[in-house]
């Protein structure tokens, strides 16, 4: 059974999406297989950033329209990583965006169902490590995603803002959900955690915190970082996350 | 009642705990004695009292609105899909009888559905049994 890991965040805009697309890129690099799932399902953007337009969706498989293998796309050769490489895709269309934002308690207690059978079909195929690009804040789709990761990357930015939202995140769903969390400091300067010397937050551990360097989103926008960049900062930074979740895989 | 009193006046706490556990432990045998073979027993009636569709199912809000006992336990639930309380007591390390408690008021709530097969009484998610 491999380790599944949630990337999530009190508010949008602190960087899930970079982070999950990188560290599913260098993990496959160093010969893990691996599946990165969007379930940002009323805010998608993997399909534009893999320009990838698939006949079924997450969506479809959600809604028990199709098996969690048909939604399913292998990239190993698009990016010559030594491991496998899977994506699946939320559909970005507005009307699917809507369809989503409509769904009852109901739907999204099938949808958890479905997720965990996902999850062990994902594994049986192989799979080392299943990383879910999510949502923002308390919205039914991320909060099922946490609830069936093993690891939760809260991602957080250096202000007031995003600490007091995150500390909430922990104390009413990650705690509450008994999950195994670390925080991921994002566009860091001199008021870091790192650059404070602390190495918890809100009983957290905090294992990186991700200089706030300009090029960044610029570079990530077209292509992947840690695969064009190995000795950037940033993907420094997305290696050490890395060196966290093998330890879970060991464990598993 | 005078009886009684005059028990719990003799009896430690740790007693009192080890006779109330013993009474539920018995009703709750009486209870899935009385679970007809091949048919669950789930009530459709929400937390809120709402009349919902043919199962209330249990989402994750209304888990994490749960109190932390029945959390744990319908979180183990999700996990191994269809179980009995003994399967779930191994993966809580708690009591089966107390286990099986949780999972009566679980089933009270709506949330988790019980059945009988032979001799063995199991619980599922509400909505996970194909008969549901």
């Amino acid at each position: 059974m491999g380790v599944t890991v949630a990337v999530h965040s009190s508010k949008g805009g602190t960087g899930k999406t970079c982070i999950s697309v990188n560290l599913a890129a260098l993990l496959a690099l160093e010969g893990y297989n691996v599946c990165l799932l969007d379930m940002d399902l009323k805010a998608p953007c993997l399909c534009t950033f893999f320009n990838r337009y698939p006949k079924w969706w997450l969506n479809e498989y959600l809604d028990g329209k199709c098996d969690i293998d048909s939604i399913l796309y292998d990239i190993t050769s698009q990016f010559g990583t030594k491991g496998r490489f899977f994506i699946g895709l939320s559909n970005l269309d507005i009307a699917a965006v809507r369809q989503i934002s409509n769904m009852d308690r109901k739907w999204q207690a099938k949808a958890l169902k479905l997720l965990l059978e996902a999850k062990r079909s994902i594994f049986m195929n192989g799979v080392d490590v299943l990383i879910l690009d999510t949502g923002p804040g308390v919205e039914f789709e991320s909060v099922n995603a946490i609830a069936i990761a093993d690891l939760v990357l809260s991602v957080i930015k250096p202000n007031k803002i995003s600490y007091v939202c995150t500390e909430q995140l922990v104390k009413g769903v990650y705690m509450t959900l008994e999950k195994k969390c670390y925080l991921v400091e994002n566009m860091c300067h001199m008021l870091s955690i790192d650059m404070s010397g602390k190495k918890e937050v809100f009983g957290l551990p905090v294992i990186a915190s991700i200089p706030c360097i300009c090029d960044i989103p610029m570079k990530n926008d077209t292509s992947i970082i840690g695969l064009t960049d190995p000795d950037h900062r940033f993907t420094v930074s997305i290696k050490r996350i890395c060196r966290t979740i093998e330890e879970h895989i060991g464990k598993k | 009642m005078t009886i009684m009193r005059n028990d719990q006046d003799q009896m430690s706490e740790k007693e009192i705990l080890q006779r109330i556990l013993e009474i539920l432990v018995s009703i709750d045998q009486k209870i899935d004695r009385l679970v007809p073979k091949g048919i669950s027993l789930n009530r459709t009636t929400s937390l809120e009292g709402e009349k919902e569709g043919p199962y209330t199912g249990l989402d994750v809000m209304t888990l994490l609105s749960l109190p932390e006992h029945l959390r744990t336990t319908a979180t183990i639930l999700f996990e191994l899909g269809t179980a009995t309380a003994e399967d779930v007591s191994r993966a809580t390390l708690k009591e089966r009888a107390v286990e099986s408690g949780y999972l009566n008021q679980l089933v009270r709530m709506g949330h988790v559905t019980k059945y009988r097969t032979g001799r063995k009484v199991y619980f599922c998610i509400s909505g996970n049994k194909k008969t549901d």
